[in-house]
C-alpha cells in the first residue's frame, strides 16, 4: 500500500527531507561550475602564460559585467508576472540556466589559445566567463529566492539553509579534494588541457544535480505576494535605496563581501603557497577537505543551535573562531614542513568551524532580511534583495581574487616561474595567506556584529506581525473574491 | 555588546601588527653565508633559494654574501665578516686554479676568531679541512652518483626500448661522450638492473626479453643513447644534434636519447623564431643627450647579448609563445631543457638535501650542540668531520620519447 503524503494546512506536502536535500542539490549544481573558480588564475597566469596584473584588470571588467546583470535578471524575474509558469517562475529559469552550464564552465578553461597572441588569449578568457556567468546568475539568482518561497517557518529555513550548505560543502569538496591531484604534474605545475575535460565532466555533474532539485523542490509561500489593494509599480531605483536602508541585508551582505574578499583571494596564494612554501600541491584538497571536518559535524546541530540561540548571535561567535584561528595562523611558527602543515591544518580547522558556522545560516539571514524588507516597506523583492546581494557578492569574488593577484605580483610572485616560485616569495604568500584571511575575518565580524540587527528577539516580532499581516491580506482577499461572485 | 566587540577587534589587530613587525624585523645574522656567484637568490632552482628555505625551516638568521666567481674577493669578505664577529661562515668557494690556497686563508682567519667554518658544494683539500677541528665540508655522496645514474638510464630503456632500438638488433647502442668512470660505472650500473627480470622489456618480435646497453663505435646520429657526465658537454651534442634537425621542437623529428649530469643555470632564454635585432632607429644620433646616449648603449649591449646567445643556442627549447619583455626574467637551465623533451634526463644534486645539511650544521653550532649531530648524512671516518649527504641526487627525466 503507497505511503500517504502528509500535506500541510494550504494542501501541499509537508516540510521535510525531500525539500532539504532538493535544495542542497541545487547548491551542489550551482558549484560544479563555481567551484572551478579558483583555478582559474593560475589555469589562466601558469599555464596559458597571460600576464598576471592584465589577468586581474580583465577579472576587474568581467565582474562589472557581473554586476550588471545580477540585479538585471533579478528584476527580470521579479518583473516576470505575465507568463504561468508548469513548476513555477523560478524552477523554469533554474531549469533553463542549468541547460547552457553544462558547457559554459569549461569555456572558462580553453586550452586551445595557449601559444596564441595575447589579445586571443583576454577575448577567449572575457568571451568564456561572461557566457558561463549569464547562465550561472539565471539558475543562481532564483535558487537563492527559493529558499524564501519553499517555507516561511524560521526553523524551516535555518534547515534548509543548513543543507544548503551541505550541497555546497560537497559541490566544493570534490573539486577541491580531487582537482589538485589530478591537474597538477610532479613538478607542482597545472596541467591546462585536463581542467578542460574535468569541467565539461562537472558540467554534466551539476546539469543532473538541478533536475533533481527541479523534481523535488515544493513552493508554498506565493511568489506573488499582494499587501495591499493597490500594487505599487515596480521601481529598480526605490528598490536599491530600499535596500541599502535594510540594515539585515547590508550587514549579511557585508559579511559574506568579507568571506569572499578574503577566501577567493586567498585561493590562489594559497595554491602558490601549497606548490612554492609546501612544495605538496596534490595534498592541498586533502587539506581544504579536513578543514571541513568542523562544518560537517555542526550542520545536524544547526537548527537545535538557531532555535536555542539565533542566527545573530550565533554567527558572531562563528566569526570570533575564524579570528582566533587568523591571528594564530599569523604568529604561530608555520614552517614549510610536515609540522608546519599540521599547524596550518590545526587553523584551517578552527577558521572552517567558524566560517562554516556562518554559512550554516547565512542564506536563512538573507530570508529574513528579504522578509525585513516586506516588513518594514510593504514589498518582498525577493529576486531584487536577492540580486543586490549576489551582485556584491559576486564584486566581492571579483575584488578579491584581482586584488590578491595584484599583491602577489607586489610580492614578487612570476607566473613564468608557475609552481616554483623563489622562496622569499613563497613565505610572503604563507603570510599573505594568513592576512587575507584575517581580513575576511574581520569584516564578517562587523558586518554581524554592528551592522546586522536581527537578533532572535527582534526576528521574533518581526515573524509575528508578518504573519499577522498575511492572514489580514488573506481574508482580504477572500472577501473581495466572494463580493465579485 | 557594542563594546566587547570593539574590544576583541582591537586585540586583533594588536596581534595581527605585532606578527607583522616581527616578519620585518631584521635581527642579528648568526650566520653567513659566502656563495660564489652573485649572493642573489634570482633563481628558483638554484641552490642558494633552496638555502633560504633550508634556514628558514632551521629557524636561522643569516646573510648572504657574493663574490662573483672572485676568489680573493670572496676570502676578504671571509675575513671581513669574521673580523665584524660573525662565528659561523658556510663558504660555496669559487672554483679556481688554486682554490685550496684560499681555503686555507679562510680556515686560518676562522681559527684565529674562533669562528667554525662550513665549505659546501664545492672541493677542498683534506688537509684544509684537517687542520682545524671547527671545519666542515658538506657534499652531495658523489660515489652514488653513477648508481643514480645507471638506474635512471635502466628506467628509461625499459620505457622507450621499442623505439630506442631502431636496428631492431634487441640492444642498445651507446655513446659515451668525454668518458669518465663515472659515465663508465653508470651504464654497467644500468646494464646489471636491465639484466633482471623487473627490467624485461618487449622485442620487435614482442618476446619479453633482457636487453643491455652497449659501447658502439658508432656515429652520433647512429647512436640509440648517448651518455654524458657533463650537461654543457650535453649542450654540444644537442646541437651537434639539431643541426641535423634531431632533437627538435617539430612535429616529426628524429631523436637521439642524451642522458646528462648537472644543472647550468647560465643559459637565457629567447624567442626561436624571432632572431633579436638591432632596431634601424637605435643608432646613436650626433644631438643625443648623455643620457640617452647611455640608455641606448645599455639596449645595444643586451640585444647584442641576447644575439649572441640565440646563435649559441637556438634550437635549445621552443620558446615561440614567450614575450620578448619575459626574457630578461627567464633563467634556463639543463632541467628546463629536460622539460622541453630536448634532453632524456639530468641527473643533479638534490639542492634541498645539501641545503638542510648545512642548515642543520649551523643550527646545532648556534645552540651549542654537537655540529653533525641529527644531520641525515653520513659522516666520513677518520678525524675530518666531512659531512656527505646521502641520498643527494635526484633524476629529472623525460620518460617520453622525443618530444
Amino acid at each position: 500500500m503507497k505511503k500517504r503524503k502528509e500535506l500541510d494546512a494550504n494542501g501541499k506536502p509537508k516540510f521535510g527531507m525531500r525539500d532539504c536535500l532538493a535544495y542542497a542539490a541545487g547548491d551542489f549544481g550551482c558549484n560544479m561550475s563555481f567551484a572551478l573558480k579558483g583555478t582559474m588564475a593560475i589555469f589562466w597566469t601558469q599555464f596559458m602564460r597571460m600576464d598576471s596584473l592584465l589577468y586581474a584588470a580583465l577579472l576587474i571588467v568581467v565582474q562589472i559585467w557581473d554586476a550588471i546583470n545580477d540585479p538585471l535578471i533579478g528584476s527580470i524575474i521579479d518583473n516576470d508576472k505575465r507568463r504561468k509558469y508548469k513548476r513555477g517562475k523560478f524552477l523554469a529559469y533554474i531549469w533553463f540556466g542549468s541547460i547552457g552550464l553544462l558547457v559554459a564552465g569549461a569555456l572558462c578553461f580553453v586550452p586551445f589559445v595557449k601559444n596564441s597572441a595575447e589579445i586571443a588569449k583576454a577575448l577567449v578568457f572575457v568571451g568564456g566567463y561572461i557566457l558561463w556567468d549569464a547562465f550561472y546568475t539565471i539558475a543562481n539568482v532564483p535558487y537563492g529566492s527559493l529558499l524564501s518561497l519553499i517555507s516561511n517557518e524560521p526553523a524551516d529555513r535555518a534547515s534548509l539553509s543548513a543543507w544548503r550548505s551541505v550541497g555546497s560543502m560537497i559541490g566544493n569538496m570534490v573539486p577541491m579534494v580531487l582537482l589538485p591531484m589530478l591537474i597538477y604534474d610532479a613538478n607542482n605545475n597545472i596541467m591546462g588541457e585536463r581542467v578542460f575535460v574535468i569541467a565539461l565532466i562537472m558540467g554534466v555533474a551539476g546539469f543532473l544535480a538541478f533536475q533533481f532539485m527541479i523534481r523535488n523542490t515544493t513552493i508554498r509561500v506565493d511568489e506573488n505576494i499582494t499587501v495591499s489593494e493597490k500594487q505599487e509599480k515596480f521601481n529598480v531605483i526605490k528598490a536599491m535605496g530600499n535596500f541599502m536602508k535594510n540594515r539585515p541585508a547590508v550587514g549579511a551582505t557585508l559579511a559574506a563581501m568579507g568571506m569572499f574578499i578574503g577566501m577567493q583571494a586567498a585561493t590562489t596564494a594559497v595554491t602558490v603557497m601549497f606548490q612554492s612554501y609546501f612544495k605538496n600541491v596534490g595534498i592541498s584538497g586533502l587539506v581544504t577537505m579536513f578543514s571541513m571536518i568542523p562544518i560537517v559535524a555542526f550542520t545536524p546541530l544547526a537548527r537545535k543551535l538557531v532555535v536555542k540561540y539565533g542566527k545573530k548571535e550565533l554567527s558572531v561567535f562563528g566569526t570570533i573562531c575564524s579570528l582566533v584561528a587568523c591571528v594564530i595562523m599569523l604568529v604561530a611558527p608555520i614552517t614549510p614542513d610536515g609540522k608546519g602543515i599540521l599547524i596550518y591544518i590545526l587553523c584551517q580547522l578552527i577558521y572552517a568551524l567558524g566560517t562554516g558556522i556562518y554559512s550554516t545560516v547565512s542564506w536563512s539571514m538573507m530570508g529574513d532580511a528579504i522578509d525585513y524588507n516586506e516588513w518594514k516597506f510593504g514589498t518582498r523583492e525577493e529576486g531584487t534583495v536577492y540580486s543586490l546581494h549576489s551582485f556584491f557578492r559576486k564584486l566581492a569574488q571579483g575584488i578579491g581574487p584581482s586584488l590578491a593577484l595584484v599583491i602577489m605580483v607586489a610580492l614578487g610572485y612570476s607566473e613564468i616561474n608557475a609552481g616554483n616560485q623563489l622562496f622569499s616569495v613563497a613565505l610572503n604568500m604563507r603570510y599573505l595567506v594568513a592576512a587575507l584571511y584575517l581580513f575576511a575575518a574581520v569584516m564578517q565580524f562587523v558586518g554581524l556584529g554592528l551592522v546586522y540587527n536581527l537578533d532572535k528577539k527582534k526576528l521574533e516580532v518581526m515573524t509575528k506581525e508578518l504573519n499577522e499581516r498575511h492572514a489580514q491580506a488573506g481574508a482580504l482577499a477572500q472577501t473581495n473574491d466572494e463580493n465579485k461572485a | 555588546m557594542k563594546k566587547i566587540i570593539s574590544i576583541i577587534l582591537l586585540v586583533v589587530l594588536v596581534l595581527s601588527a605585532m606578527s607583522f613587525a616581527g616578519c620585518v624585523a631584521t635581527g642579528d645574522a648568526e650566520a653567513a653565508i659566502l656563495w660564489s656567484g652573485n649572493g642573489k637568490a634570482e633563481n628558483p632552482n638554484s641552490l642558494i633559494n633552496s638555502m633560504e628555505r633550508a634556514m628558514y625551516i632551521k629557524s636561522v638568521a643569516y646573510k648572504h654574501y657574493g663574490a662573483d666567481n672572485d676568489i680573493a674577493k670572496q676570502v676578504n669578505t671571509a675575513k671581513e665578516v669574521l673580523d665584524g664577529g660573525c662565528k659561523i661562515i658556510a663558504v660555496e668557494l669559487v672554483n679556481a686554479e688554486g682554490a685550496d690556497a684560499y681555503a686555507q686563508e679562510i680556515v686560518a682567519k676562522a681559527k684565529e676568531k674562533g669562528a667554525a667554518v662550513i665549505f659546501f658544494n664545492c672541493s677542498v683539500g683534506e688537509a684544509v679541512i684537517a687542520d682545524y677541528e671547527k671545519c666542515y665540508v658538506v657534499n652531495a655522496d658523489t660515489s652514488t652518483l653513477a648508481d643514480v645514474q645507471g638506474e635512471f638510464i635502466a628506467e628509461y630503456v625499459k620505457a622507450n626500448f621499442a623505439k630506442m632500438d631502431k636496428n631492431a638488433d634487441n640492444k642498445i647502442s651507446c655513446i659515451v661522450r668525454e668518458a669518465s668512470a663515472t659515465a663508465n660505472a653508470a651504464v654497467a650500473k644500468a646494464n646489471a638492473l636491465l639484466a633482471t627480470e623487473e627490467y624485461s622489456v618487449k622485442a620487435a618480435d614482442k618476446s619479453v626479453i633482457n636487453t643491455t646497453v652497449e659501447l658502439a663505435d658508432v656515429e652520433l646520429l647512429k647512436a640509440e643513447l648517448v651518455v654524458t657526465e657533463d650537461d654543457t658537454v650535453a649542450f654540444d651534442v644537442l646541437l651537434e644534434l639539431q643541426k641535423a634537425d634531431y632533437n627538435t621542437d617539430k612535429l616529426i623529428t628524429h631523436f637521439v636519447p642524451v642522458v646528462t649530469v648537472g644543472e647550468t643555470v647560465d643559459y637565457k632564454a629567447f624567442v626561436v623564431d624571432g632572431r633579436p635585432e638591432i632596431p634601424s632607429d637605435l643608432i646613436i644620433n650626433a644631438d643625443d643627450d648623455s643620457k640617452t646616449v647611455k640608455n641606448k648603449n645599455k639596449q645595444i649591449k643586451r640585444l647584442k647579448e641576447l644575439m649572441a646567445y640565440y646563435e649559441a643556442n637556438k634550437y635549445l627549447v621552443d620558446l615561440t609563445a614567450v614575450n620578448e619583455s619575459d626574457l630578461n626574467e627567464m633563467i634556463y637551465t639543463t632541467v628546463n631543457v629536460v622539460e622541453a623533451g630536448r634532453l632524456a634526463g639530468t641527473v643533479m644534486e638534490d639542492r634541498d638535501s645539501i641545503s638542510i645539511a648545512v642548515a642543520s650544521i649551523v643550527r646545532n653550532l648556534v645552540k651549542g650542540d654537537d655540529a653533525v649531530s641529527g644531520v641525515a648524512s653520513k659522516v666520513k671516518d677518520g678525524e675530518i668531520p666531512s659531512v656527505v649527504v646521502e641520498g643527494a641526487f635526484v633524476k629529472v627525466r623525460y620518460i617520453a620519447y622525443g618530444a
